[in-house]
């Protein structure tokens, strides 16, 4: 760690203050994706879930993406309260110490493994402790502080929840589940380095490797475009299986488009670079703030398919 | 001179006094923390009427465990019977007790 900043005033916590600490908005897409894996394994193998059970298991996910997002503001306490963008955080404002952010996050942790082999299978459980323990020491203690390709490795962490999901109704991880894994794996790069390329002052004052702060602006720009190219094809591969059918395809494959042309711009540009325009930097956020929208409804995508029957196979596939 | 009142007056350190908003906050967090370990209770206790509902709980299933009881194969279905016989034919005579195991 780096060194620790001078202790911040103590305020009093409040209920909000524990919520912040569970990173709400990540929660958030962790419990969608999980939703989409679920409800997606139930319709593809035919397995009845019972609903019940199925949003029990959706809660632990929710608990388990808590708990890793709690450690991981332990951990970083000391670079969140030197970068503008997280130093509102609840352990560098004061309000909560780290000490019981950390107890919440291993409390949490066993709560919700325990709650999903309870609700769900053993496999399920395990799958999500190790994406516990992914995000919260191999990504956050190891791979943060040590290497750029931290967000790339430590991807994997945010992919597993389609797969909790699927593993939760049928207790096995098929090909299908992996290539949800798969999507969410590619797609983290491009999304995260959008916004690291605004923000790659605070992370080189905080001595974060991200690639723009190792690298520069200009190659975080092309492995944007080289994941992006990877993702778009790659989305589409669920036609191939007979995950996704039209609404499916057309979705993907539009999107993606959109995508891609946000890669090009950004790849184009100077966003990054010192000096770069207003217009250019507004661009790099764009293409963040579109990130998220694209894998929402890829999944809304998969989601809808599946949970309603509206599900029309592409033909030849 | 010791004061009759207060005998150990001086001794003992006071005792911390929270702030009446740290007081406050204390309590509202208690509350939160009683209502998530209440929820936590229910949604195990949901979870072990729904997978029991869902279990087979006779006697031959040996869901339960009980030292007097031994271990047992469990119950099979009856063999369908030869063409031609009644069930009347097949039962066991009246007033047949079954055999005790031999040890």
């Amino acid at each position: 760690m780096t060194d620790a900043p001078a202790t911040p005033a103590r305020r009093y916590a409040t209920a909000s203050d524990y919520v912040n600490l569970m990173k709400p908005r990540i929660m958030m897409l962790v419990v969608f994706t999980a939703a989409a894996g679920l409800i997606a394994a139930a319709s593809v193998t035919g397995t009845p879930v019972n609903p019940l059970m199925g949003a029990i298991a959706l809660l632990a996910v929710a608990l388990g993406s808590g708990a890793a997002g709690a450690i991981n503001m332990w951990f970083d306490s000391d670079i969140d309260a030197i970068m503008t963008r997280t130093s509102t955080r609840p352990i560098p404002s004061g309000a909560v110490p780290r000490e019981e952010a950390l107890a919440m996050g291993l409390i949490m942790s066993g709560v919700s493994v325990m709650l999903m082999w309870l609700a769900s299978n053993w496999i399920a459980a395990a799958l999500l402790a190790f994406s516990i323990f992914y995000y919260g020491v191999i990504y956050t203690m190891w791979l943060k502080r040590s290497t750029p390709q931290n967000i790339v490795i430590g991807g994997g962490a945010g992919a597993f929840p389609p797969v909790i999901g699927w593993a939760a109704v049928t207790g096995n991880m098929p090909l299908d589940a992996w290539i949800l894994f798969a999507i969410i794996f590619f797609w983290t790069p491009p999304h995260f380095w959008a916004l690291s390329l605004l923000a790659h002052g605070e992370y080189e004052k905080a001595g974060v490797p991200m690639l723009p702060v190792t690298h520069g602006a200009k190659a975080t720009r092309l492995q944007m475009l080289l994941y992006t190219i990877l993702l778009v094809p790659l989305a589409l591969t669920p036609v191939l299986t007979g995950l996704g059918g039209w609404i499916y395809a057309v979705t993907a494959g539009v999107l993606g488009l959109v995508f891609l042309s946000y890669a090009v711009r950004v790849f184009r540009s100077n966003a990054g670079d010192a000096g770069c325009s207003d217009a250019e930097k507004k661009l790099a956020k764009s293409m963040f703030l579109f990130s998220i929208l694209y894998l929402f409804l890829v999944f809304a995508a998969v989601i809808f398919e599946h949970a309603t029957g509206l599900f029309f196979a592409v033909k030849g596939f | 001179m010791v004061d009759e009142k207060e005998p150990y007056a001086g001794e003992f350190t006071p005792a911390a006094r929270l702030e009446p908003e740290a007081l406050a906050a204390r309590n509202k967090r208690n509350i939160w923390l009683g209502l998530a370990l209440f929820g936590f209770v229910v949604l195990v206790g949901v979870t072990t009427v729904i997978r029991l509902s869902s279990t087979d709980l006779s006697e031959g299933a040996s869901f339960y465990y009980s030292p007097n009881k031994k271990a047992r194969a469990p119950l099979q279905e009856a063999p369908a019977l030869p063409p031609g016989m009644t069930e009347e034919q097949a039962a066991p005579p009246a007033g047949l007790e079954p055999e005790e195991a031999p040890e």
